[in-house]
C-alpha cells in the first residue's frame, strides 16, 4: 500500500480548482455562526466523542505566519456545531514560556497549537507522556466527508510524524513541500531551462554564473532550510527511503555511509565551485530571500510557505515556482520531502480532553481547510481541502510537484532528537562555507548521531 | 561571655540602628520573596533531571556538573563569556572616560545636545538595536561592507555569517550600546566633585592631563568601579543582544553561556542540565566580581 | 557649569601654546562629533524608516522613503494595540521606578555609610541578585505569584519589577553615596540634626545625579522588561507594551512586514527620549540644588 497520497486525489484537487465554479456551493462564512453550519453533517458526526454539553473548550494557539483567521474560523463551526459548548480562542507567540507552568502545575488548556521558534519540544511532552492519544478522533467519523473517519481524511504520510510507538499524539494542520525555487519569469527571459539531473544543475550553474548571476543562496543564519530543502533530497535520490530510514533510527556509521557521503558531496559542490552568492551567510531567512526576489541569486532552497511569508516583498510579475532537488540521474528526479508541520495537541490533563479533540475534528474538516487555502495560501493535509479554490502560481507548483512525487517522503527524527540535527544545521553551514569537507561533516554529525545514541535520556524510537 | 552578649546588645540598641533596620529591611523582604526564593528553588533544579513539564523532578545528585565537565559546547561557550569578560569592559569604559571628560571639563559646544545624543542607544529598544546591526553588518547592502568595499576588499564581507568576525561585530554592538550609559554616569560622578578641587590645581599650573589622573579618576573611583563589575555582569550574560542577533551562531562561535543555557532549557527540554550550566555560570560571575571589588578595593570614606 | 570650565587661554599667551590648544581642540571636539554620529545616525534612520513601504526598507534601506506612509503607524497601532498597552504600561513603571528608587536609596545610603556586622554580606547578597538568568526563575516565580494570587496584578508586577531592579541600583547608589564628602554630614550632625534628617535634607539631594541616573535606567529596563510580564500578565488587557511589540516581532519572521513594526518601534521609542531628555536638565538641576544646600 502506498503510503503518500494517491495520484487520484491530487487529481482530484487540480481539476477542481481549475473548475472553479465547485467553490459555489460553499456557503458564505460569514454566515455560519447565526445560520448553524455551512455544510450537512451526518447525524452520527454531530458528536461522535460524546462531548458534554455545557463543558466548554480552551484552546491557547500559537499566532504566526498563519495569522488565527483558520483558528477562528474553525472555532466558529465548533460553536456551531455545539452552540452549548463555548470555545475560546487564545494567540501567543512564546508557547514554552507561557505554557510550561500550567503544564507544571497540571492545568494545560485543552487543545495547543504547540509552533513557532518558541515551541514546548514534542520528544518532551511525549518523554514526561504529556500528551493524549488521539486514537478515538483518528476512528471518529469525518465532519464534513461523508462515511469516512476522521482519520482517513488526512493525506496518510501527513500525521506519520506524530505517531509515537502506535499512538497519534499530535496532529499536523499544515501540509508543505520543500524543494527549489526559482523565478519562472526569469527563467523564461533568460532560455533557461531547470535541470533534471545533478550534473545538469552544476552545468546551468555555470551557464547563470556567466551571466552575472549568483546561482544559489540560502538562508544563511539558519542552515537548516539546506537541510530539509536540499541535503535530505539528495540523501533520498542517493540511499533511497533506507538511507532516510537508517538516519531516523540511528543507524551505526550511516552519515559516513557511501551513500549519505555522495549526497554530503553533491551539496558541497555548489560550495566549493563558487555558486553561492557571497555574503550569504551573513543574512537571515528574510534577508536572503528578498536577495533572491531581487535576481541576485537564482535558486533558493524552501518550503512551500515562501509565497505567503515574501509577499510583502514580492515584486510584481515574480512568478515563483518550487520544483524538486534533481538527483544523480533522472528516474530519482521526482522525489521530494514533504514536510507536514503547524503541529496541534491535546494535553493529556486537559480539563477537557474530548472538547479538545472535538475542535480539531472541525480544525480539519473540509471546509476549515478550503477557507485556508482560500484565506492564507496554504495547504492543509485534509482531501478535498482545495476543492473550488484558486491558487497561486507558487502552490500550484507545489502541488504538481507533490503529485509527481506521490506525496513526497519525510524523515522523522526532526522531532525525536533536536541535539542530532543541531549538529547536521551547525555541519551544514560549515560545509557550504567551504570551512569543512564532506568527510570532516560525516565525520562530525555522526559523532553527534553517536551520543543521541548514547544518551539514556532521550527515549528512542524507530522509523518503520 | 555575659559581657559580650552585653556589649553586643549595646550595640544593637545604639542610635545607629533606628536607621539601618527600618532603611534596609524593607528591601530585604522583598528582594528575599521574589528574588532569592524563586532562584534558591530554581538552583535545586540543578541536582535533577527535568523536562521543565511535570511538578516532580527526579533528583540526582552532581551528575549534571559532572556531565558538563565533559561538555565541549559549554567550553566553548565560557571560552566566549571569558573573552568578552576582558574586552568589553575595558574598550567601554574607557571610551566612556574620555567622552564624559570632554563633555564636563572641555570647552566643546552644545554639551547638552550630546549628553542627549550619546544616550541614544539606550532609548533604543533591543529589537530596534538587532533590526538596525542586521541592516548595517548586511553582506551585499550593509553600510560595513560599503566602506570595506570601498577600501579594496574584494567580497561582502558577511560579518555575523563568519565564525571568526560574529563574536567581534556582537561585542561591538555591545559596546556602541554601553558607552552613552557610561558617560551620564561618569558626567553625574565628575559633577559631584567640587569645582574648587580643580580651581585650586589649575592654579598651580596642572594640566588637563594632570587634572584627569590626579583628580578626577581617584575621585571617581568607586563609580568606575561600579561600572567595571556591571560591565564585567553584563559580559558574563550578554543573552539578550545574542539571542537577538545571532543565536550563538554560525556554528556556536557566538554561543555564550546564557543562550547555550536558554538552548539546552527550552529547545532541548534538559531544565535540569540548563540550570546545572546556570548555577555554574553564576559562581563564576559571583568569584570575578567578588574579585574585582576586593582587587580595586580602596578605604572608603566612613562616619 | 560655566564656572566649572577652566579659565580660556589668554590671548597673551605665546602662539606655538596658541595654537596647539587650537589642534587638541579640534582632536576633542571631532571626537565627540564622531560618537555623536554613531549613535544619531541609526536612531534617525530608524524613525525614517518607519515611513517607507517594505520593499523600500529591505532594497533600499539607506534611502529616504518615497512617499511618507503614514497607514504604517495605523497598523502598528491597531495590531498591537499600542494605546492601551502604552497605558498599562505606565501603570506598572511609574510606582515600580518611585518603589525601586526609594527602597534602594534608602538601603544604598545604609550600606555606604553605617558599618555594622553583616554590612558587606547583605551587599553581597543583593549583587548576587544580578548574577543568575531571569528565565531560569519564571517557573518558581510564576507559583509564587499564584501562591500571593498576585498573577495578572498591576500591583504583583509592580512588586516583582521593584524586587528585580533593587540589585543594581543598590549596587550602583551605594558605590554612589561613597563618593559624596563626609564634611556635609559630620557638620548637619554638629548642626543637630537625626540621621534621618541628614538623610532626606542633605545626602538625598546631593545623590540627586546619582538619583536620576538610576531612574533612567531602571525606566528604560522597566519600559523594555519582556520576560517577566510574559509568564506573570497573560491576559490580553493586562498586556504591556513589549508585549505587543513582541507581536508584531514574531509577524515579521513570517510576514516580513517590516514597516509596522518600525512604527511601533518609533511610537515606543518616542516617551523614552522625551523621559530622558526631561530628566537631562534635572541632572543639572540637582547639581545645583545639591550646591546650594552645601
Amino acid at each position: 500500500m502506498n503510503k503518500g497520497i494517491s495520484r487520484r486525489e491530487f487529481l482530484r484537487s487540480s481539476t477542481a480548482l481549475a473548475a472553479g465554479a465547485a467553490g459555489a456551493n460553499l456557503m458564505p462564512l460569514t454566515a455560519l455562526a447565526q445560520d448553524g453550519l455551512p455544510f450537512e453533517v451526518a447525524p452520527e458526526a454531530m458528536n461522535p466523542l460524546g462531548l458534554e454539553s455545557g463543558a466548554n473548550v480552551e484552546g491557547v494557539f500559537f499566532e504566526g505566519g498563519f495569522g488565527r483567521s483558520y483558528i477562528d474560523n474553525a472555532a466558529d463551526i465548533f460553536r456551531a456545531l455545539h452552540p452549548e459548548n463555548e470555545m475560546s480562542v487564545e494567540g501567543i507567540q512564546q508557547v514554552s514560556e507561557i505554557l510550561r507552568p500550567r503544564f507544571i502545575a497540571g492545568n494545560p488548556p485543552d487543545v495547543i497549537d504547540n509552533s513557532g521558534a518558541f515551541n514546548i519540544p514534542m520528544d518532551s511532552l511525549v518523554a514526561d507522556d504529556q500528551l493524549a492519544d488521539l486514537g478515538l478522533l483518528m476512528a471518529a467519523p469525518s465532519l464534513d466527508t461523508a462515511g469516512k473517519t476522521f482519520g482517513e481524511t488526512l493525506f496518510p504520510s501527513s500525521q506519520l510524524d506524530g505517531v509515537f510507538d502506535g499512538r497519534q499524539l499530535y496532529l499536523n494542520v499544515a501540509y508543505t513541500v520543500s524543494g527549489i525555487w526559482h523565478s519562472q519569469s526569469l527563467f523564461e527571459e533568460m532560455g533557461w531551462e531547470y535541470p533534471r539531473t545533478w550534473a545538469g544543475m552544476l552545468d546551468l550553474c555555470e551557464t547563470i554564473k556567466t551571466a552575472g548571476i549568483a546561482p544559489w543562496t540560502y538562508q544563511g543564519k539558519f542552515p537548516q532550510y539546506m537541510v530539509f530543502g536540499c541535503l535530505m533530497h539528495l540523501v533520498h535520490k542517493t540511499g533511497g527511503m533506507d538511507s532516510i530510514k537508517a538516519i531516523d533510527n540511528l543507524v551505526e556509521d550511516i552519515w559516513k555511509s557511501d551513500e549519505v557521503l555522495q549526497a554530503v558531496s553533491m551539496m558541497h559542490q555548489l560550495a566549493a565551485n563558487e555558486y553561492i552568492l557571497p555574503g550569504t551567510e551573513g543574512l537571515t531567512h528574510t534577508e536572503s530571500q528578498a536577495e533572491w526576489l531581487q535576481g541576485n541569486a537564482a535558486f533558493i532552497p524552501c518550503g512551500t510557505w515562501l509565497e505567503n511569508e515574501m509577499r510583502e516583498l514580492t515584486p510584481e510579475g515574480f512568478k515563483m515556482v518550487i520544483k524538486p532537488v534533481p538527483g544523480p540521474d533522472e528516474s530519482s528526479y521526482e522525489s521530494l520531502v514533504a514536510w507536514p508541520g503547524e503541529p496541534y495537541i491535546v494535553p493529556k490533563n486537559a480539563a477537557n480532553v474530548v472538547g479538545g479533540m472535538e475542535f480539531m475534528r472541525c480544525m480539519l474538516s473540509k471546509a476549515n481547510a478550503q477557507f485556508f487555502a482560500k484565506e492564507i495560501s496554504a495547504i492543509m493535509p485534509v482531501f478535498g481541502g482545495s476543492e473550488g479554490v484558486e491558487l497561486s502560481s507558487a502552490l500550484t507548483s507545489a502541488l504538481q510537484a507533490a503529485e509527481a512525487a506521490k506525496g513526497g517522503f519525510n524523515y522523522l527524527s526532526r522531532g525525536w532528537y533536536s541535539d542530532l540535527w543541531t549538529a547536521v544545521k551547525n555541519a551544514t553551514g560549515e560545509l557550504l562555507t567551504n570551512r569543512i569537507r564532506p568527510e570532516q561533516f560525516a565525520e562530525t554529525v555522526q559523532a553527534a548521531a553517536d551520543e543521541v545514541k548514547a544518551d539514556g535520556d532521550i527515549p528512542k524510537y524507530t522509523h518503520e | 561571655m555575659s559581657i559580650n552578649i552585653n556589649r553586643a546588645l549595646a550595640a544593637f540598641t545604639k542610635k545607629k540602628y533606628h536607621i539601618i533596620i527600618p532603611f534596609t529591611m524593607p528591601s530585604l523582604a522583598l528582594f528575599l520573596v521574589f528574588v532569592v526564593y524563586p532562584y534558591a528553588q530554581a538552583m535545586y533544579f540543578s541536582l535533577t533531571k527535568w523536562r521543565g513539564l511535570t511538578p516532580k523532578p527526579t533528583y540526582i545528585g552532581l551528575a549534571n556538573f559532572e556531565k558538563l565537565l565533559g561538555d565541549a559546547f559549554f567550553w566553548n561557550a565560557l571560552k566566549h563569556n571569558l573573552i568578552y569578560l576582558v574586552s568589553i569592559p575595558l574598550i567601554t569604559i574607557v571610551i566612556a572616560l574620555y567622552l564624559a571628560f570632554l563633555l564636563t571639563h572641555g570647552r566643546a559646544r552644545f554639551r547638552k545636545f550630546y549628553r542627549i545624543t550619546f544616550f541614544f542607544p539606550q532609548v533604543m529598544s533591543l529589537v530596534a538595536i538587532g533590526v538596525l546591526w542586521s541592516f548595517i553588518y548586511h553582506p551585499t547592502i550593509g553600510i560595513l561592507s560599503s566602506i570595506a568595499g570601498f577600501f579594496g576588499a574584494p567580497e561582502p564581507i558577511a560579518w555575523l555569517g563568519n565564525p571568526d568576525l560574529a563574536l567581534g561585530a556582537v561585542g561591538a554592538v555591545v559596546i556602541w550600546q554601553a558607552v552613552g550609559f557610561f558617560v551620564v554616569l561618569f558626567i553625574a560622578g565628575m559633577d559631584s566633585i567640587p569645582a574648587s578641587y580643580y580651581e585650586a590645581a589649575t592654579i598651580d599650573g596642572a594640566t588637563r592631563w594632570d587634572l584627569f589622573w590626579k583628580i578626577t579618576l581617584p575621585l571617581l573611583w568607586d563609580t568606575i568601579r561600579t561600572a567595571l563589575v556591571f560591565l564585567a555582569i553584563s559580559a558574563t550574560n550578554m543573552f539578550a543582544i545574542t539571542q537577538t542577533m545571532t543565536q550563538g551562531g554560525p556554528n556556536r562561535s557566538t554561543d555564550v553561556l546564557s543562550t547555550y543555557v536558554y538552548e539546552r532549557a527550552f529547545l532541548s527540554g534538559k531544565f535540569g542540565y540548563a540550570t546545572a550550566v546556570a548555577v555554574a555560570m553564576f559562581l563564576l560571575a559571583f568569584t570575578l566580581s567578588l574579585l574585582t571589588m576586593l582587587a580595586t578595593r580602596r578605604e572608603s570614606v566612613e562616619y | 557649569m560655566t564656572k566649572r570650565a577652566f579659565p580660556n587661554a589668554s590671548s597673551s599667551a605665546p602662539f606655538s601654546r596658541r595654537l596647539r590648544q587650537l589642534a587638541s581642540h579640534t582632536v576633542l571636539n571631532f571626537s565627540l562629533v564622531v560618537w555623536a554620529l554613531l549613535v544619531i545616525l541609526p536612531l534617525i534612520w530608524l524613525v525614517y524608516s518607519s515611513f517607507k513601504t517594505d520593499q523600500e526598507i529591505f532594497f533600499e534601506p539607506w534611502a529616504l522613503p518615497g512617499a511618507l506612509q503614514w497607514n504604517n503607524f495605523a497598523r502598528a497601532w491597531v495590531s498591537a494595540y499600542i494605546g492601551q498597552y502604552f497605558l498599562n504600561s505606565l501603570k506598572v513603571v511609574i510606582p515600580s521606578l518611585a518603589l525601586t528608587l526609594a527602597l534602594s536609596s534608602m538601603t544604598a545610603y545604609i550600606l555606604a555609610r553605617f558599618r555594622f556586622p553583616g554590612n558587606r554580606a547583605l551587599f553581597y547578597l543583593f549583587m548576587a541578585g544580578m548574577l543568575f538568568p531571569i528565565f531560569l526563575a519564571l517557573v518558581p516565580l510564576f507559583f509564587l505569584a499564584k501562591e500571593l494570587h498576585l498573577l495578572n496584578s498591576f500591583l504583583g508586577l509592580t512588586l516583582v519589577y521593584t524586587a528585580y531592579s533593587l540589585p543594581f541600583t543598590i549596587f550602583f547608589l551605594t558605590g554612589f553615596f561613597k563618593t559624596l564628602p563626609s564634611e556635609l554630614h559630620e557638620a548637619a550632625l554638629i548642626d543637630g540634626a537625626n540621621e534621618y534628617q541628614v538623610f532626606f535634607r542633605v545626602m538625598l539631594p546631593l545623590a540627586q545625579p546619582g538619583l536620576v541616573a538610576m531612574a533612567i535606567f531602571n525606566f528604560l529596563g522597566m519600559w523594555n522588561q519582556y520576560i517577566l510580564p510574559l509568564v506573570l500578565m497573560s491576559e490580553r488587557d493586562n498586556y504591556v507594551l513589549p508585549q505587543g511589540l513582541s507581536f508584531l516581532l514574531h509577524q515579521q519572521y513570517y510576514k516580513s512586514d517590516w514597516s509596522a513594526l518600525f512604527a511601533a518601534l518609533t511610537i515606543i521609542m518616542t516617551p523614552t527620549l522625551a523621559v530622558y531628555a526631561v530628566f537631562q536638565s534635572q541632572i543639572q538641576k540637582g547639581v545645583t540644588v545639591g550646591a546650594l544646600k552645601g
